[in-house]
């Protein structure tokens, strides 16, 4: 294609009709997946509702890791290691959750971008 | 947790540890009782050993690896009946008629190798915990 071909597509997609444009969105209604009705309820389970959900395991880690915490310096607990695996399992789920919000972000950011 | 993953590794090196740690009370109890020639049961005090059994993380899993994956457990102390030295000693309150005492069945030589091993295995389990860490950690790298 020669320096030109820029403007070519852009005269061409000028010469597209509104009929044409019409057949187009039939095309994209064809494609499997893009219809929501084909979905069952199960696999509508939301991006929110997965992040909540790894929230929450989060949060439970980490109140679980300080209840022991506690518990060991008050002296009611004897259990060091546990305490310590508790505590790193508590912080690994804090960091998973952590780079799952930033890996949200990153999509919300990349959508923003889109020129419409 | 419900799915196996990374956390039933850091649960299955820490019964190690708790095991290691059990043993190495057991191995204390040897120590400090190696003199010892009153018990409640009577007689001088006989050397305990503990029995690590293996205990299955996730017997229904559907995962083959899974399946088979042991935690670690101290089953029973086992106490040994082996007799004592008998030594020479008739102002000892303890002593028998012909003034000998049975002193326990504690060999403080092989206890303090047992105590190594005991602290080697537990260093073992926490450097398994380290790399399930950095593991972790690594995977988590993935995603920045």
């Amino acid at each position: 294609m020669s320096g030109q071909g820029i403007e070519a597509i852009g005269q061409q997609l000028r010469m597209v009709r509104p009929e044409d444009a019409s057949n187009i969105r039939d095309g994209f209604d064809q494609v499997p997946g893009i219809d929501e009705g084909s979905l069952s309820e199960t696999e509508q389970v939301g991006f929110s509702d997965a992040l909540t959900a790894a929230v929450d395991d989060a949060a439970t880690r980490g109140h679980d890791a300080h209840e022991m915490m506690k518990d060991f310096a008050a002296g009611r607990l004897d259990d060091l290691h546990g305490t310590m695996i508790a505590s790193e399992e508590a912080g690994i789920s804090v960091k998973l959750v952590g780079s799952i919000r930033d890996k949200l972000l990153d999509a919300f950011q990349e959508l923003w971008r889109i020129n419409v | 947790m419900s799915v196996p993953g990374i956390f039933s590794a850091l649960e299955v090196a820490g019964s190690g540890l708790t095991a290691e740690r059990g043993r190495m009370n057991v191995i204390a109890s040897n120590l400090a009782n190696a003199r010892t020639t009153r018990t409640a049961e009577g007689g001088p005090y006989k050397r305990l050993d503990p029995v690590f059994e293996a205990k299955s993380l996730a017997p229904n899993a559907f995962d083959p690896v899974m399946r088979n994956v042991h935690k670690v457990e101290i089953g029973r102390v086992e106490r040994s009946d082996e007799p004592g030295q008998l030594i020479y000693d008739p102002e000892h309150p303890d002593a028998d008629e012909a003034g000998y005492v049975e002193m326990p069945n504690v060999n403080v030589v092989t206890e303090m190798v047992n105590l190594m091993t005991a602290s080697r295995a537990y260093e073992a389990g926490v450097t398994s915990i380290e790399s399930i860490k950095s593991m972790a950690s690594a995977a988590l790298r993935i995603g920045r």
